[in-house]
């Protein structure tokens, strides 16, 4: 038997506080003891610039990061002519992300079954598709992680926004960035 | 009533061999050919530090390499908590 893993369950799970980081190792450790793992060449890709572009890290962590999948069991998709031809249809037909794209095509065309996701869109898709869906992501860690979110992070809209600016600023220039931050009233509001 | 109990114990008698070698200014050790083929020792190979010295195995695939050194990430920094509403092609293909 195969599966087919997601980016976004295994970002979860090399992230050491993330809510779902435990369930998530755990649920691909215990799926490897009965099968064989699967994901597309473009994986390695979107969890460094997840890592790096949407959960802060430095580059060089995220490549190392990215890196080591390298050296997990997980078997990785080329994307061939066809696969890439294939998966360009199934983005238009089903609005879905590139990577998400590549997965459905690999089951397809190799043959795997299941597919292991949070990505709800994508999971819809392979349905559609006849292909057996599965996500560790329960609506109680659903809950967790919003609840997370709420107390860690800005609020959603002019403050997230806000500490965007101020963290790529904080990399060009300490001084303006503070600035900023005194100016947008500790990043709440626009200058 | 008194009871006797015999128990026998099994005698395990492993045989270790023991080889010196020397390490060169780059820090090198040539392991023989013989004990490399023996111990599957090619491409790639992990050197485990133990109480006593090195252990030197042929690395192997494992989720401890990816999960045992998990990122730590400052929350304040992220943008998000859960991926389900990041556009992945946006930051792939997108602007830097």
């Amino acid at each position: 038997m195969k599966k087919l893993i997601d980016a976004n369950l295994l970002i979860y799970a090399l992230i050491e506080d993330h809510p779902a980081s435990s369930v998530c190792e755990a649920f691909i450790r215990k799926e490897n003891r009965y099968r064989k793992l699967y994901t597309t060449m473009l994986t390695p890709f979107e969890v460094f610039h997840v890592l790096w572009r949407i959960y802060g890290l430095k580059r060089e962590q995220a490549m190392e990061k990215a890196l080591s999948l390298f050296n997990s069991p997980l078997s990785f998709i080329p994307i061939t002519e066809e696969v890439a031809r294939i998966s360009l249809e199934k983005i238009v037909e089903y609005k879905i992300d590139s990577n998400d794209a590549l997965l459905l095509t690999s089951s397809i065309l190799y043959d795997i079954p299941s597919l292991a996701s949070d990505d709800r869109k994508l999971l819809k898709a392979s349905n559609e598709e006849g292909i057996h869906t599965q996500s560790p992501i329960n609506e109680k860690l659903r809950r967790d992680m919003n609840e997370w979110e709420k107390e860690k992070l800005a609020s959603k809209g002019i403050p997230r926004i806000l500490q965007r600016i101020y963290k790529w600023l904080l990399d060009i220039d300490n001084e303006i960035a503070e600035e900023f931050k005194k100016a947008t009233n500790n990043l709440k509001q626009l200058p | 009533m008194t009871f006797i109990y015999f128990g026998v114990a099994k005698m395990v008698v492993v045989m270790v061999m023991v080889i010196r070698l020397k390490v060169d200014k780059q820090g090198r050790i040539l392991i023989p050919k013989d004990i490399r083929e023996r111990k599957g020792l090619k491409g790639e190979v992990e050197v485990v530090e133990v109480e006593e010295g090195l252990l030197i195995r042929p690395f192997r695939k494992s989720w401890d390499n990816l999960f045992a050194k998990k990122v730590k990430v400052d929350w304040s920094k992220a943008l998000t908590v859960s991926l389900e509403d990041v556009s992945v092609d946006d930051l792939l293909f997108g602007e830097g």
